[in-house]
């Protein structure tokens, strides 16, 4: 619809957010306020941010967490950080309980998401490599198998719906399909099965795109697993559709700042947030190409509201703290962006029930360390 | 005077696309993100300074107004370096553009965004980091390089006027001594 989206926002963190991850009925979120802690929030399903308590705080890390993701199926936290670590969260007894990660990474970790059935997690880490992690009963631990062949950085990684195939995103310009098949978590699949069929052993590359031009930062598959899409540094969007496993790639170079973040809201649109601080809507045209639409953020045509003066004191102060904070005597009204948010936007999320076909609700955070509810 | 008023013009025209380019390159170039050092594990370095991975580095871009006039723009991964090279048409503004990037690099700290050294070739290098895009707005960080820009070279130009004017007083004082 070309309704301008509703949108309620709320800052939750004075310094940033780095990643955010909703729970299973999207009732709590677990967010990273650009710090080495994890907070957690309850009381989500208000659409008012503003009324959300924070119920834990999960520091184990030593670094920055890059990483945040929660499985809707077994209910834990998986949480990565620049530290080279990662821990599995359990909530036992009202309280979340770190269980040991053996990455075997000795760079940092930039992503972690879990696989849909929730048996498994990828990392994508600064060590070039992948490790794929599964847990091992005997020893109460989760041990992980490495996929190499990455020139650099991976910055990010998503599983497709049939829990066996990993899309990476890497700051080596390309974008990689491998098979992340784990015999302890799961059966081979028959042939037809997916894009590239029969299951694959581990850490085999199945497929390679290399249109964008720039660092890959982010990377998706539709919900369905019949596309997947990249979005690059130069400003470009790179959708490939599967027949069976001919692949059809389409890039889009579009007249916006790049995008650091991206998902597919149904088989044929993709949202996508990054450096333009507002979330850009891309639809798929006849020919599998998806073109820019529009920004969900538009301009208020109402104008701002004058800020209430409440006394000469207050408003002496308030030129003082203008003249060292900014260097001038008046809060000049161009100062301030009219988007809501005022710095790059890190993650878009889902809001609807994980694994929706269509989705109409969408959260977007930021490094402003606020979060922004949209509707479609 | 007029032929002075023709040539301020023909400057004034080119000095307006030259910030305008320099403005968009580097709304463009500062979309920087964290990045943790695929070379030191723990470290965080901008990758512009250490130029270890090439891929992590975009190709630099020299901006320039005429041959004495120029800014270079190395963007990478997480840091952004950018250069100018300031107009010095005689020796007095070469002496004064000397002292007066050297009074601004040695309060670096102050300036938060400015390097202690200028690149090679240039006058005057600032380095702008990711932690600087997350804590400052990107637009009012682009506003100050160029107000910068356009602000040094008034800043020489009063100061060799005053020179020269105080040079004037000087020599004035000293010859009334030999006049009766």
């Amino acid at each position: 619809s070309r309704m301008s989206a509703a949108t309620n926002f709320h800052q939750l963190s004075e310094q940033g957010i780095s990643a955010h991850a909703w729970n299973g009925d999207r009732s709590m979120i677990a967010i990273c306020p650009n710090s080495n802690e994890v907070h957690i929030y309850s009381g989500c399903s208000n659409p008012d941010p503003s009324t959300w308590t924070r119920t834990h705080v999960l520091a184990e890390h030593d670094l920055l967490v890059s990483g945040i993701d929660w499985s809707p199926v077994t209910n834990k936290l998986v949480t990565c950080s620049h530290d080279r670590n990662a821990f599995v969260w359990t909530f036992q007894d009202n309280e979340w309980k770190p269980s040991l990660v053996i990455l075997r990474i000795n760079r940092a970790a930039i992503d972690v998401k879990w696989s849909p059935d929730g048996s498994k997690f990828a990392v994508a880490s600064a060590a070039k490599s992948v490790p794929v992690c599964h847990y091992e009963e005997s020893n109460d631990w989760w041990i992980s198998k490495m996929i190499k062949k990455h020139k650099s950085t991976v910055l990010e990684v998503a599983w497709h719906p049939n829990n066996q195939l990993l899309l990476t995103g890497c700051s080596d310009f390309k974008c990689r399909i491998f098979s992340a098949f784990v015999e302890e978590c799961e059966d081979q699949l028959p042939d037809g099965a997916g894009p590239y069929g029969a299951t694959q052993p581990f850490g085999e590359l199945l497929g390679e795109f290399d249109q964008a031009r720039g660092w890959v930062e982010s990377v998706a598959w539709s919900p369905s697993g019949a596309r997947l899409a990249f979005a690059g540094h130069d400003s470009s969007l790179t959708v490939v559709n599967f027949q069976g496993s001919q692949a059809e790639a389409h890039t889009n170079r579009f007249n916006l700042l790049p995008l650091s973040s991206i998902m597919f809201a149904n088989e044929d649109t993709i949202i996508g947030g990054g450096h333009e601080f507002n979330p850009a809507v891309f639809t798929a045209d006849n020919s599998g190409s998806f073109v820019f639409q529009r920004s969900l953020d538009t301009k208020s045509s109402a104008p701002a509201p004058a800020a209430a003066s409440t006394g000469g004191f207050a408003n002496a102060r308030a030129m003082f703290q203008s003249k060292t904070t900014r260097g001038q005597a008046k809060n000049d009204a161009s100062d301030s962006l009219w988007t809501k948010h005022e710095n790059v936007i890190t993650q878009v999320t889902s809001r609807d029930a994980p694994g929706a076909a269509n989705v109409t609700q969408i959260a977007t955070t930021g490094l402003d360390g606020r979060i922004v509810l949209w509707r479609l | 005077r007029n032929l002075r008023r023709f040539l301020s013009d023909t400057m004034a025209n080119t000095l307006r696309p030259y910030l305008n380019c320099i403005r968009h390159t580097l709304t463009a170039a500062l979309c920087l993100r964290n990045f943790p050092s695929q070379v030191v594990e723990r470290h965080n370095k901008p990758e512009v300074e250490m130029g270890g991975s090439k891929e992590l580095l975009l190709n630099p871009i020299t901006i320039a107004r005429n041959e004495s006039e120029k800014c270079m723009i190395e963007a990478s991964v997480n840091s952004v370096r950018i250069s100018v090279r300031i107009k010095q048409a005689d020796e007095i503004e070469e002496i004064l553009c000397h002292k007066f990037t050297r009074f601004l690099m040695q309060r670096a700290e102050q300036f938060i965004i400015l390097r202690r050294k200028p690149v090679e070739g240039f006058d005057i290098s600032f380095l702008i980091t990711n932690t600087h895009t997350e804590t400052m707005w990107k637009h009012k960080l682009v506003d100050f390089v160029i107000t910068f820009m356009e602000e040094i070279d008034k800043e020489i130009s009063q100061m060799k006027i005053s020179v020269n004017a105080r040079a004037r007083i000087v020599a004035q004082e000293y010859m009334r001594q030999y006049v009766r």
